[in-house]
C-alpha cells in the first residue's frame, strides 16, 4: 500500500534536492558578506531583478474577502464531487438523483450569490 | 421502532423548510415582475418591497411548515422511526419538538418584522439565515448519528454567529459575532474531539451504538476504552455546554446577548437552548447508564449546574441593562435545567423535567424580548433600566406583558414558571440531593430581586423624558407578546396537556 | 521498531512541531506555515492509517484551499500592527499551566492503562488501523459509504454550505446602504 506514495516521496526527494543544490552552489559561489550592509540586495526578496516599489508588509484591499470566502464555499462543494465521479457508475440512478439535489442546492447558492451583486467587483 | 430507508411522509417538515429556503432565495433573486406587479399599490421602495416579501414568504411558509408537521403525525400514525441508515429519527413525539421550536422561529418572525426595519437590517438575509438556523435546530434533535449531530449543529449555529452581526453599523454587534463566531468554534472543536474520542472507544458513530458499547465497569477507568469513552463524554457535554451556557463555558452569553438585534437574542436564547439541551438529554440522560462513570457525571453536572445556577442569579443583581440581565438569567436557567439531570437517574421523568421547563422558558423570554423590542424607538434602543422608567404610565399593556414575563421567569404561580421550577426541584429531592435543592431554592429566590426591580422601576419611577413610540406596525409584536403571555398563563394554570407533551418528547429520547 | 509505526509517530512529532510553530511565531505568515507543516503532517497520518482519500482531502482542502484563504487573511490584516507582535495575554501564563496539568495526569493515567512504553508499541503495532486490508480507505470504499449510507449528511453539506454562503454575503451586506443607529 506504502507504494502508492513513492511518486510523492520521489517528488519531495527531487524537490529538497533542487533546493539544497542551489543554497549550496549560492553559499559555495556567490561573494561572502561580512556584515549586513555590504550586500543590501541580499536582503530584498529577490536578488536580482528590479526593486521592490514598496513594502509588501501592508494591507490588501477587503473586497477581496468576499472572493475568497465564496471561492473557499465553492471549491469545497467541488470536491465533494470527486466521490460521486469515482463511483456514479456503480451505484447507478441513485446516486444520478443524489448529485442533482446536491448541485440543485449549489445552483440556488450561485444564483442568490449572482443575485445579490456577490459577484461583481466593486 | 421501525428501521426504514427513506419515507418523505416522515419528513415533510424539514422538506417544506427546505422548499421554503429556495422559494425565498428564487422570488428575491427573480423579484423585478413581482415587484412591478404589486408596486402599482403599494408605492414601496424597492428595498422596502425586499424586506416585506420576504418577510411574508417566510411567514406563509413557516404556518405551512407548521401544518406539514401536524399532517405528518396523523400520515404516519404517531409512531416514529429512524431513517437514512441511522441518520434520523422521525415522527412520533420528536414532532412535539419540532413544533415548539418551530413555534420559536415564528415568535422571532413576528417580533423581527418591525425590528429589521428600523435597524435597517437587510430582511431577505436575516429570514434566509433564521429559516437555516430552525432547520438545523430541527435536525439536531432528531440526529442519531454523531455526523448528522455535528453537521445540525453547524447548520444552527453558522447563520446564527452572522445573525448576530447583522446590525453591521453597531460596534457592539460586529464585537458579539466575532466573539460567539470565535467561542462557537472553539466548542464545536471540543465537540468534534469528544466524537473522535467516542468513535476511537466504540468503533461507531451511531449515538445509541456508541453509548450501549461504552462500558465503565468500574469508577477507575481501567481500560483505554473506558478512559477515550470517559474523555469523550466529557469533551462532548464541553461542545455543547457552550451552546446552552453553563458556566465555565458561559463568558460569551452576556456580551453576544446584548450586541445581537434583540429578537435574535430571544431566538438563541429559546432555540438554540431548547434543542442544545434536548441533545445533552439524548446523550447523557438517555436509557444506557455509564455504570461506574455515572458518579462522576453527577459530580461533574451538579458542580457545573449549581455554580451556574450561583453565578447566573448573583451577577444579574448588578446589571443595569436589561438585556444584559436576561442573559445572566438565562445563563442561571440553564443552570436550572442541568439541575434536573444531575441525579443522573436516566429516568424519562428527569427528561420530562428539562424539556418542560425548556418549552415554558420559550414563551416566558419571548415575551420578555418581546417587550424590549415594543419599547424600541427609531434611534433608540430600550436597553437599560433608565429606559423602563415610569413604562408603565405610558403603555400599560406592554407593562402588564412585562410584568407575566417577569412573575414567569421568577418562578412565581401561577406562570408556568413555577411548575417548571417544581419538576425541577421534584427531581432533586427524589434523588436525596437536599444540600443542591436548597442552595438552588436560595438562589431563586435571590433571583426573585432583580426581576421584581424591573417591575419596580416600571411603575413607581417617574418617567424622566417624554416617550413615544410609533404605534405603525406593532401589531406582530402584539400578536407574539399576547400569544406568549396566554401561553404563560394557561400551561401555568393546566399544566397537565404541556407535561404530557413533554413526557411524549422525553420518551422518543429513550 | 515497524516502519509504518515509525511513520506514523513522526508525523505525530512534525504535527505538534507545527502547531508549537504557529503559536509562537511572532509573524503571522511564519504561524501560517506552521500551520502548513500541522496540516501536511496530519494527511501523513491519515495516509499511515490508511484513509487514503481523507488524506488526499486533507492535502487538496486545508493545505490547498484553507491555507490560501487563511494567507489571504494575513495580507487583509495589518501586520505591522503592535497587537499580532503581542503574543499572549497575561492570563496565558494562569490558563497555561492549568492545561498542562490535566493533559499530563491524562498521559500519566493512559501510561498507567497502557503499560510500560514498550508495551504502548506492541499495542501500536497491533492496532488494527494500522492494519487494515488494501481497500479500507481508498476512493472506492470511501465514496460508496458517503453515497450509500451517509447520502442524508452529504445532501445536508449541500445545504449547510448553502447557508455559510448566506452568512458570508449576509455579513458583507452589498446592497444595502442601511445606516442603523450606534
Amino acid at each position: 500500500m506504502a507504494g502508492q506514495y513513492l511518486p510523492v516521496l520521489l517528488l519531495v526527494i527531487i524537490a529538497s534536492f533542487t533546493v539544497g543544490l542551489i543554497l549550496l552552489l549560492n553559499a559555495l559561489l556567490g561573494p561572502k558578506a561580512k556584515q549586513r550592509n555590504d550586500f543590501p540586495s541580499k536582503y530584498t526578496p529577490f536578488e536580482c531583478g528590479s526593486d521592490m516599489l514598496e513594502d509588501n508588509n501592508k494591507r490588501v484591499s477587503i473586497r477581496f474577502y468576499l472572493i475568497a470566502l465564496l471561492f473557499i464555499l465553492f471549491d469545497l462543494e467541488g470536491i465533494l464531487l470527486y466521490p460521486w465521479a469515482v463511483v456514479a457508475r456503480s451505484i447507478g440512478t441513485v446516486a444520478y438523483i443524489e448529485i442533482l439535489i446536491f448541485i440543485f442546492f449549489l445552483a440556488v447558492a450561485f444564483i442568490y450569490a449572482w443575485r445579490r451583486n456577490a459577484l461583481e467587483w466593486r | 421502532m421501525s428501521e426504514l430507508f427513506f419515507d418523505p411522509a416522515f419528513l415533510l417538515g424539514e422538506l417544506g423548510l427546505a422548499a421554503l429556503i429556495v422559494v425565498l432565495t428564487l422570488a428575491d433573486a427573480f423579484r423585478k415582475p413581482l415587484y412591478q406587479l404589486f408596486n402599482g399599490t403599494t408605492q414601496l421602495s424597492e428595498l422596502e418591497y425586499r424586506n416585506r416579501q420576504a418577510g411574508w414568504l417566510t411567514g406563509i411558509g413557516f404556518v405551512i411548515v407548521a401544518a406539514l408537521f401536524i399532517y405528518t403525525n396523523k400520515l404516519t400514525g404517531g409512531e416514529p422511526a429512524i431513517l437514512l441508515h441511522n441518520s434520523l429519527k422521525a415522527g412520533g413525539g420528536l414532532l412535539i419538538g419540532k413544533l415548539v421550536i418551530l413555534i420559536a422561529g415564528i415568535l422571532t418572525l413576528l417580533l423581527s418584522i418591525r425590528y429589521t426595519s428600523i435597524e435597517s437590517i437587510p430582511g431577505i438575509d436575516y429570514y434566509l439565515l433564521l429559516c437555516f438556523s430552525l432547520l438545523g435546530a430541527l435536525t439536531l434533535i432528531a440526529a442519531e448519528n454523531f455526523i448528522m449531530l455535528f453537521l445540525a449543529l453547524e447548520m444552527m449555529s453558522i447563520p446564527i454567529y452572522a445573525m448576530v452581526g447583522l446590525k453591521r453599523y453597531n460596534p457592539r454587534s460586529d464585537e458579539s459575532a466575532i466573539k460567539y463566531l470565535l467561542l462557537g468554534g472553539f466548542s464545536s472543536g471540543f465537540l468534534l474531539l469528544g466524537i473522535s474520542f467516542l468513535y476511537g472507544a466504540t468503533g461507531s458513530l451511531v449515538i445509541s451504538d456508541v453509548l450501549t458499547s461504552l462500558s465503565f465497569p468500574t469508577i477507575e477507568l481501567a481500560t483505554p476504552q473506558a478512559l477515550f469513552g470517559a474523555l469523550g463524554l466529557i469533551f462532548l457535554f464541553i461542545g455543547l455546554a457552550f451552546k446552552v451556557s453553563l458556566v465555565p463555558f458561559h463568558a460569551w452569553t452576556p456580551d453576544v446577548y446584548e450586541g445581537a438585534a434583540t429578537p435574535i437574542t430571544a431566538f438563541m436564547s429559546v432555540a438554540v437552548k431548547l434543542s442544545a439541551f434536548a441533545v445533552i438529554l439524548k446523550i447523557f440522560a438517555g436509557s444506557t447508564s455509564f455504570g461506574g462513570f455515572d458518579s462522576i457525571l453527577v459530580g461533574m453536572l451538579g458542580f457545573f449546574a449549581l455554580i451556574t445556577v450561583m453565578y447566573g442569579n448573583s451577577v444579574a443583581i448588578v446589571q443595569t441593562n436589561v438585556k444584559r440581565m436576561l442573559a445572566y438569567s438565562s445563563i442561571a436557567h440553564a443552570g436550572y435545567m442541568a439541575l434536573a439531570i444531575a441525579p443522573m437517574t436516566h429516568t424519562v421523568d428527569a427528561a420530562k423535567a428539562v424539556l418542560f421547563y425548556g418549552i415554558g422558558y420559550v414563551a416566558m423570554n419571548m415575551l420578555a424580548f418581546g417587550v424590549l423590542i415594543y419599547l424600541t424607538r427609531q434611534n433608540h434602543y430600550c436597553e437599560t433600566l433608565d429606559d423602563l422608567k415610569g413604562v408603565a404610565r405610558k403603555f400599560p399593556g406592554a407593562a402588564a406583558m412585562m410584568t407575566i414575563a417577569m412573575f414567569s421567569l421568577a418562578g412565581i404561580p401561577p406562570a408556568v414558571g413555577f411548575v417548571g421550577k417544581i419538576q425541577i426541584f421534584m427531581q432533586l429531592i427524589n434523588a436525596h440531593m437536599y444540600i443542591t435543592a436548597v442552595i438552588a431554592l436560595l438562589f431563586s429566590f435571590v433571583a426573585l430581586y432583580f426581576y421584581i426591580n424591573v417591575l419596580v422601576v416600571m411603575y413607581m419611577k417617574e418617567p424622566d423624558t417624554d416617550k413615544t413610540i410609533e404605534s405603525s406596525h406593532q401589531f406582530p409584536v402584539w400578536v407574539a407578546m399576547a400569544a406568549s403571555a396566554l401561553l404563560i398563563i394557561l400551561l401555568g394554570i393546566l399544566p397537565t396537556p404541556l407535561l404530557n407533551w413533554s413526557q411524549q418528547w422525553a420518551s422518543i429520547l429513550f | 521498531m515497524d516502519f509504518n509505526i515509525f511513520m506514523y509517530l513522526t508525523y505525530g512529532v512534525l504535527a505538534i512541531v507545527g502547531a508549537l510553530g504557529l503559536l509562537i511565531a511572532k509573524h503571522p505568515l511564519r504561524g501560517a506555515m506552521g500551520l502548513l507543516v500541522t496540516m501536511l503532517a496530519l494527511a501523513g497520518m491519515y495516509a499511515q492509517l490508511h484513509a487514503h482519500t481523507i488524506a488526499v482531502f486533507q492535502v487538496i482542502i486545508y493545505a490547498g484551499a484553507i491555507m490560501v484563504l487563511i494567507i489571504y487573511f494575513i495580507m487583509l490584516l495589518d501586520i505591522q500592527s503592535q497587537d499580532y507582535i503581542k503574543r499572549f495575554a497575561p492570563l496565558f501564563w494562569l490558563g497555561a499551566p492549568v492545561v498542562a496539568v490535566i493533559v499530563g495526569i491524562f498521559l500519566y493515567k493512559l501510561m498507567q492503562i497502557l503499560g510500560s512504553s514498550a508495551g504502548v508499541m506492541s499495542r501500536l503495532s497491533n492496532a488494527p488501523a494500522l492494519q487494515s486490508s488494501e481497500s479500507y480507505g481508498g476512493m472506492k470504499a470511501f465514496s460508496t459509504s458517503l453515497l450509500t449510507t451517509y447520502t442524508f449528511a452529504f445532501e445536508y453539506v449541500s445545504t449547510l454550505l448553502f447557508a455559510a454562503i448566506v452568512a458570508v454575503i449576509a455579513i458583507v451586506q452589498l446592497d444595502w446602504k442601511g445606516q442603523g443607529h450606534a
